[in-house]
C-alpha cells in the first residue's frame, strides 16, 4: 500500500515539475502572436457628409399632417387671467371642447361622419340607456366606497404570537 | 322568509354549511325549502345536479340567480314576497363581496356568517359586519365557527369572541373540522355529518325560532 502511495506521489510530483518546467521556458517559445489589427477611419465619411449636418434650416422640419380640427394657435388663458373678470364661457368651451379632441379623437371622426338627424335620434335613444349605465355606475362607486370604508374601519388591537384580535372601528 | 349563507372570505365553508343546513332542516321542517345559489360558482348547484344520479330522493330544488342579471332583485317585490313568505328561502352568496349582493344583505331575516380565527377569516367577518352596518342591514347576524378544532388552543379566541357578540349571535357549539364533511352531499346527511353539525344548527334554528315566535 506504502509503495502505491509513494509511486502516485512520485508521479504527481514528476508531473507538476515537467508542468513547471514547460510553463517556465517552453511555452514562450512557442506563442507567437498575429497581430491582426486594422484601422478604420471615419473622417472620410464624417467629411462627405459635413455640410448636411450643419446646415439645418427652420424649411427642413418635418410637416405633419393634421386634422382640420386640430388647433395650431394655443389657447392662452393669461389673456383673461390678467383681468379680474369672470372668464369668457365661449373661450372655456372652446378650450374643454379642444381637449376633448385630443382626448378622443376617434370617436369624434365618427361621430363627424354621421348626418345632423340620425345623431339626434341617437343621442335620444342612449339617453336612456346612458342614465340606466350611470346609476348602476353610481350605485357601484358607492358600493365600493362603503366597501373601502368597512375595510379601513377594522383595527388591530392585539397580536399573540400572530393570532390576531381586531376589533371594529365604526 | 330570507336566510343567507355569506361571508366576505372564501375557503371558510360556506357553502358545506349551507348544504348541512338545508338537509338538516329539510328532515326537521314540514315547511317548503328553496335553495338559491348566488354565488358565481355555483357550488351548490353544481353539486345539487351532481347528485341527480344518486339514488336517494330530492329534498329541494336548487336556482341560480344573479347569473345574467346585474341586479337580479330589481324589482323588489320578489325579494320581499320571499321575505313574508312562510318557505324557507335558503341563499349561498360568493365569498366575495358584490353590489349585486346589496338588496339581500339588507332585507335577510338571517345571515350566518361562518368564520376560522386565522388573521385574515377574522379580519374580513368583521369587514362584512362593517359592510351590513354601512348597508343598515336589517338581518340577524349569526356567526358560528367552522372549521374548529378542538384540540387546538386559539389564542385569539377571547377577544375575538367579545367583538362578534357586540354583533349578533355566536353560536355556542362550533362546526369541527370533520372530514366527512367534505364528502357531503344534497340528498342526505350522514350519521356522522349529522352529528358533527346537530348542535350548531339545533342552536341556530332555536333562535331562528325564538327571534320570529315560529316553529320551523
Amino acid at each position: 500500500m506504502i509503495k502505491i502511495s509513494l509511486c502516485i506521489l512520485a508521479v504527481y510530483l514528476i508531473y507538476y515539475a515537467g508542468n513547471i518546467l514547460y510553463d517556465l521556458f517552453l511555452k514562450k517559445e512557442r506563442e507567437t502572436y498575429k497581430e491582426e489589427t486594422e484601422e478604420f477611419s471615419l473622417s472620410e465619411i464624417s467629411e462627405q457628409y459635413e455640410a448636411f449636418a450643419l446646415n439645418i434650416g427652420i424649411e427642413d422640419v418635418e410637416n405633419l399632417n393634421t386634422p382640420k380640427s386640430f388647433n395650431k394657435n394655443p389657447i392662452r388663458f393669461d389673456k383673461i387671467e390678467g383681468k379680474n373678470e369672470r372668464p369668457d364661457l365661449e373661450y372655456l368651451r372652446e378650450k374643454f371642447e379642444s381637449e376633448q379632441d385630443l382626448d378622443e379623437p376617434v370617436e369624434n371622426k365618427t361621430e363627424n361622419t354621421k348626418d345632423f338627424p340620425s345623431k339626434n335620434e341617437d343621442i335620444q335613444s342612449s339617453v336612456q340607456l346612458e342614465s340606466a349605465s350611470s346609476i348602476q355606475k353610481s350605485n357601484e362607486t358607492k358600493w365600493h366606497q362603503m366597501l373601502n370604508l368597512a375595510e379601513t374601519s377594522v383595527q388591530l388591537i392585539a397580536n399573540n404570537d400572530g393570532y390576531k384580535t381586531y376589533q371594529s372601528t365604526m | 322568509m330570507i336566510i343567507t349563507f355569506a361571508t366576505q372570505k372564501g375557503g371558510t365553508g360556506k357553502t358545506t354549511l349551507a348544504i348541512a343546513f338545508a338537509n338538516y332542516i329539510s328532515a326537521l321542517s314540514e315547511r317548503k325549502l328553496n335553495v338559491f345559489d348566488f354565488d358565481y360558482q355555483k357550488s351548490f348547484y353544481y353539486k345539487w345536479k351532481d347528485d341527480e344520479l344518486s339514488e336517494s330522493p330530492k329534498l329541494y330544488e336548487v336556482e341560480i340567480i344573479g347569473d345574467d342579471d346585474q341586479q337580479p332583485f330589481a324589482d323588489f317585490e320578489t325579494l320581499i314576497n320571499l321575505k313574508d313568505s312562510d318557505e324557507i328561502n335558503l341563499f349561498d352568496l360568493a365569498g366575495t363581496l358584490d353590489a349585486k349582493y346589496s338588496d339581500l344583505l339588507i332585507y335577510s331575516d338571517f345571515i350566518v356568517i361562518p368564520f376560522e380565527y386565522s388573521d385574515v377569516s377574522v379580519k374580513s367577518t368583521l369587514v362584512f359586519i362593517n359592510m351590513l352596518g354601512l348597508l343598515e342591514s336589517e338581518a340577524e347576524r349569526v356567526f358560528i365557527r367552522s372549521k374548529y378544532d378542538k384540540g387546538y388552543k386559539y389564542l385569539n379566541q377571547e377577544g375575538m369572541d367579545v367583538e362578534l357578540k357586540k354583533f349578533g349571535l355566536l353560536l355556542e357549539n362550533p362546526v369541527f373540522k370533520k372530514n366527512c364533511l367534505q364528502r357531503i352531499d344534497t340528498r342526505k346527511l350522514t350519521y356522522e355529518q349529522k352529528y358533527g353539525v346537530r348542535k350548531s344548527f339545533d342552536e341556530l334554528i332555536e333562535y331562528i325560532n325564538r327571534t320570529l315566535k315560529i316553529t320551523l
